[in-house]
């Protein structure tokens, strides 16, 4: 650490009007004394103004509002657009085992499925065993035409059934 | 000889009493959400910010930039200031830590770029490159030469080690008692005495052709 004589650092105190006002009074006229204490108060004096006077030229060059507009934007920008911008996210949080129990959840899916599929297998009629016989063709009982006439067909189908074929004339029957 | 400044000091002191009790109250107005309260302490101290951030950044916008970064600290902080110590000594505190961090992220690359681009610019500034030119010779005007003390004191207070850059400014251009300073910058006061006790010296030093007659252009 830097040494600080005793007789520089109270002159310092002195003219930084750091001491009481008794050790104030001792100073003065010790100063009254000592020509260098003197010209080293002068010489603080001149590097104070100096740097007063500099540091009040700096200060009255800024634009207060623009300065405090760009504060404002710093303040304000995180805040009010991401939250109209983004839809809300749930919020997430770290569940504790979280990420076994999600492993677990999918094997235990898979199972379930993959038992529902085979059961599914198991459990579909094999059409061979079947002994209902198949019913091919159809039977038409009655057919309305109404102011047209038509002629209903049997005819055999390309898997050998039996189908209806009902044909409808264009002319209908009493207009001229 | 110089009238010592501590009558000056203790008026000060008087006004410094009831302007911490505003400032203590504007920031409860802070912390309840109030933005002219905000707008109130930026006011009242933006400048004298500036003008301390001038003293250890190294140009006007890296100044702005700091005070700027300052106050939004302040602002996103505000909640955390309990008022143990004063506003003004936390807001400088604030604003000398955002200015030496600029400094130092700067000076890396500055460092780099010293090159005779930088020498050529002081060398048309201030003749060979040094920094006492021969203004008187030139007779130049009154703000010619503020402007040319202006460079010579950023320029020394450039020259300065860190520890004693912040002590005098905070001490010359910004008026803070030992106390104040000893609570801003977190060091004993007799460590700030010492500190700034050296810091003018060399101030002294660097200074030493502007600052003859300095005292009697005063006023």
């Amino acid at each position: 650490m830097e040494s600080l004589k005793k007789e520089d650092e109270r002159l310092q105190m002195f003219f930084d009007g750091e001491l009481a006002p008794e050790d104030e009074v001792a100073v003065r006229r010790e100063l009254e004394r000592s020509p260098e204490g003197a010209t080293q108060l002068r010489e603080w004096e001149q590097l104070r103004s100096a740097m007063k006077r500099v540091s009040a030229e700096w200060a009255g060059e800024i634009d207060s509002d623009a300065l405090f507009a760009r504060i404002e934007s710093d303040i304000g920008a995180p805040v009010v657009p991401i939250e109209h911008a983004k839809p809300k996210l749930p919020a997430l949080r770290v569940v504790p085992g979280g990420r076994e129990r999600r492993v677990w959840g999918g094997v235990a899916t898979g199972f379930a499925a993959a038992a529902a599929i085979f059961l599914a297998v198991m459990a579909w009629p094999d059409p061979q065993l079947d002994p209902t016989p198949v019913i091919r063709g159809s039977e038409v009982l009655e057919a309305d035409f109404g102011s047209n006439t038509g002629t209903i067909f049997e005819v055999e189908g390309g898997a050998g059934e039996s189908l209806a074929v009902v044909w409808i004339d264009d002319e209908e029957v009493g207009l001229p | 000889m110089n009238q010592p400044l501590s009558k000056a000091s203790k008026n000060e002191e008087a006004t410094e009493g009831s302007s911490k009790k505003g400032d203590h109250d504007l920031v409860q107005r802070v912390q309840a959400g109030d933005s002219a309260a905000f707008r109130a302490l930026f006011d009242k101290y933006h400048r004298r910010a500036f003008a301390v951030a001038m003293g250890v950044v190294k140009n006007e916008d890296d100044a702005l930039d700091a005070v700027q970064n300052a106050f939004v600290k302040v602002h996103k902080n505000v909640h955390k200031f309990e008022g143990s110590s004063s506003f003004y000594t936390w807001l400088y505190r604030i604003v000398m830590n955002v200015s030496i961090d600029h400094v130092r992220r700067t000076s890396r690359r500055k460092n780099q770029d010293f090159d005779e681009r930088v020498l050529h610019e002081e060398s048309d500034v201030a003749g060979d490159g040094a920094l006492m030119p021969s203004v008187t010779d030139a007779n130049p005007g009154k703000a010619a030469l503020r402007r040319e003390l202006g460079s010579a004191i950023q320029a020394a207070l450039d020259e300065l080690p860190e520890h004693h850059r912040e002590v005098i400014v905070l001490r010359e251009i910004e008026g803070m008692s030992y106390e104040e300073m000893a609570q801003t910058l977190d060091v004993p006061k007799g460590t700030i005495m010492s500190r700034l006790f050296h810091a003018r010296k060399k101030m002294q030093v660097a200074l030493a052709p502007y600052l003859s007659g300095e005292a009697d252009s005063e006023d």
